[in-house]
């Protein structure tokens, strides 16, 4: 008995654990109201595959098209954008799934650039179930085609035993945030959705398994039970879409090689290239200020990577460590690294001229804005995701670190 | 009237903290997942703000938001790719190889058993208590106690209490 109370009290907290928790909570709390986000439900909470996959019947095949469906085009809310939309490419529209238990999954919308991936999906119940809710939440991801979690798993465990810290972010489960867009016929069987997931890693040509594990929703009508809204599921499904490629990428968006000397981060960095879509936009730094900031923060880069890639921390858990090293950096740490210190200007033909403030944060998610850091080549690709199908027609050029980029120079 | 809040809320950090964080770090075994899931457990409260009636229902409030937040968390899917017990291990100290065998196999117990085996052995609650703040029954309770009490044996012999009360 002593043993086992010996073995609880090793549980605690450390003291200094106890403080930096509380110093996280009381700061988020307080930042709270002011994160922007899309609206809708946030699930970035998604279940492992916990049983094998039941039969399901695919209908139809990948095939690329121009244009995105109405549904897309009512979830931007961008009708007079017609042609914007009409020129984007969509892969994998009108795949369907018929689950066991008779539920018809159909991805109506598949189609991204580099930084950010939509997904539109049809869901349809039975003949005489009514989905009235509107706050459905289908939980959805990707696996790249034959892979299972649990076969991603031990690949990267593998690729983390030989060091091979490219690789991880490819072995990684896309999991996707999930919209339901309004209900034409509230009484009716019928229900749709746009996913959305910012990409940690290049994916265009990529095949992937879309597998869709169940259907539920929260009653906000009613108060919280234990801190947590209570789901309640409507389906439980374990269908999935395979084999659907991703050649969609490299058509929407254009890259812009720049190469310029820019003062950033106290100290010089180089502004390799812009790249620009009608859904985002994002530039990419390198160099000695860059290295400064972002690898070498604590100990040495070889640290840096060994840390950063061990057990795959959240950008929370990765900046306390900084915390902890360095009181100092811990304000350009999770909370806002790139908030404020290098926004992209937008000048349109007509004058007027736009600037995006990113709150920025590694392995974004859903979340609008981000970076990526290419640890090997010492390289932060930062993003910032459109908040609806942007007309590059109406750019006339953008100015990054006091740098002017023209349109012209897009190829 | 913010001041008052504030140490108000710091107050009840002190109160529950060590426990919720116990509790995350039994589920999800990483310290910095139980660091998430805790700070995660606090927000919720501090959004909601539900009245407690007394010292023992506050209490109970946090140990069951430990535990459900801890069990969402493990649902996510960065969880497969966290620390498992022998790395848990490796970063604690223990006095003896023996608590660390103890450790692991009691990290390694279903989740049910660990939830009981903690309530009734570490914070003292019975079984019946135990039954209403896991919302199943005094008998599952009991048996989820004896199952954990019969592995740890099983795998490393001595003795690991009695439930004592009656059946």
């Amino acid at each position: 008995m002593e043993r086992l109370q010996k073995a609880f009290d090793a549980l605690r907290p450390t003291e200094a654990q106890e403080e930096k928790m509380l110093r996280e909570i009381l700061i988020a709390r307080d930042d709270a109201p002011r994160r922007r986000r899309r609206g809708g439900n946030p699930v970035r909470v998604a279940a492992l595959i916990a049983a094998a996959l039941a039969l399901c019947v695919v209908t139809a095949s990948a095939a690329e098209a121009l244009g995105v469906s109405q549904m897309i085009r009512d979830y931007f809310q961008q009708k007079e954008e017609t042609s914007i939309m009409d020129t984007l490419n969509v892969a994998a529209s009108g795949l369907s799934t018929t689950a066991e238990n008779g539920w018809k999954i159909t991805m109506t919308d598949l189609f991204g650039d580099e930084n950010r991936c939509y997904v539109g999906v049809t869901l349809e119940a039975p003949e005489g179930t009514v989905l009235d809710q509107s706050d459905y939440i289908l939980r959805m991801l990707a696996v790249p085609a034959g892979e299972t979690p649990e076969s991603l798993e031990a690949k990267w465990q593998d690729a983390r035993a030989r060091r091979a810290y490219d690789e991880l972010k490819s072995l990684s489960e896309i999991y996707f945030y999930c919209e339901q867009v309004s209900d034409d016929d509230p009484k009716d069987n019928k229900i749709s959705f746009v996913f959305s997931e910012s990409l940690d890693y290049y994916i265009d040509g990529t095949t992937f398994d879309f597998i869709f594990e169940d259907l539920f929703w929260y009653d906000r009508s009613k108060p919280h039970e234990n801190g947590q809204q209570k789901q309640t599921v409507v389906e439980d499904f374990d269908a999935k879409i395979p084999n659907v490629v991703t050649h969609f990428i490299s058509n929407n968006g254009y890259h812009i090689s720049v190469n310029q000397s820019v003062q950033v981060f106290n100290g010089t960095a180089t502004l390799e290239e812009v790249y620009i879509s009608p859904l985002s936009v994002s530039y990419v730094l390198s160099g000695e200020s860059v290295e400064k900031t972002f690898f070498k923060r604590t100990g040495s880069s070889e640290d840096f990577i060994e840390r950063a890639s061990k057990t795959r921390p959240t950008r929370k858990e990765r900046f306390a460590e900084y915390v902890e090293e360095d009181t100092d950096e811990y304000w350009y740490g999770w909370r806002s690294i790139w908030e404020l210190d290098v926004p992209i200007i937008l000048h349109f033909k007509d004058g007027t001229s736009q600037e995006l403030v990113f709150e920025a944060y590694e392995d974004a998610g859903y979340e609008d804005s981000g970076h990526r850091n290419d640890i090997s080549n010492g390289k932060v690709q930062a993003y910032y995701v459109f908040d609806g199908i942007f007309n590059l027609n109406t750019l006339d050029y953008i100015t990054v670190c006091d740098v002017r980029v023209p349109l012209t120079a897009a190829k | 009237m913010e001041d008052t809040r504030r140490d108000g809320f710091l107050a009840l950090y002190q109160r529950n903290i060590a426990r919720v964080y116990q509790i995350c770090r039994l589920h999800l075994k990483n310290a910095a997942d139980a660091e998430d899931a805790a700070q995660t457990v606090f927000l919720n409260y501090w959004k909601t703000k539900p009245e407690f009636r007394d010292a023992e229902h506050e209490k109970a409030w946090f140990i069951v938001a430990a535990r459900n937040q801890s069990r969402d968390m493990l649902r996510a899917w960065w969880r497969c790719h966290r620390a498992d017990s022998r790395e848990l291990e490796k970063a604690m100290h223990f006095d003896s190889p023996e608590d660390g065998e103890l450790m692991r196999e009691l990290l390694a117990l279903p989740t049910k058993c660990k939830d009981a085996m903690y309530l009734y052995y570490y914070e003292g609650y019975s079984s019946r208590e135990i039954a209403e703040m896991l919302e199943c029954s005094e008998s599952a309770v009991r048996s989820q106690l004896c199952e954990g009490r019969k592995k740890l044996k099983i795998k490393l012999g001595g003795d690991y209490g009695t439930v004592t009360e009656s059946v």
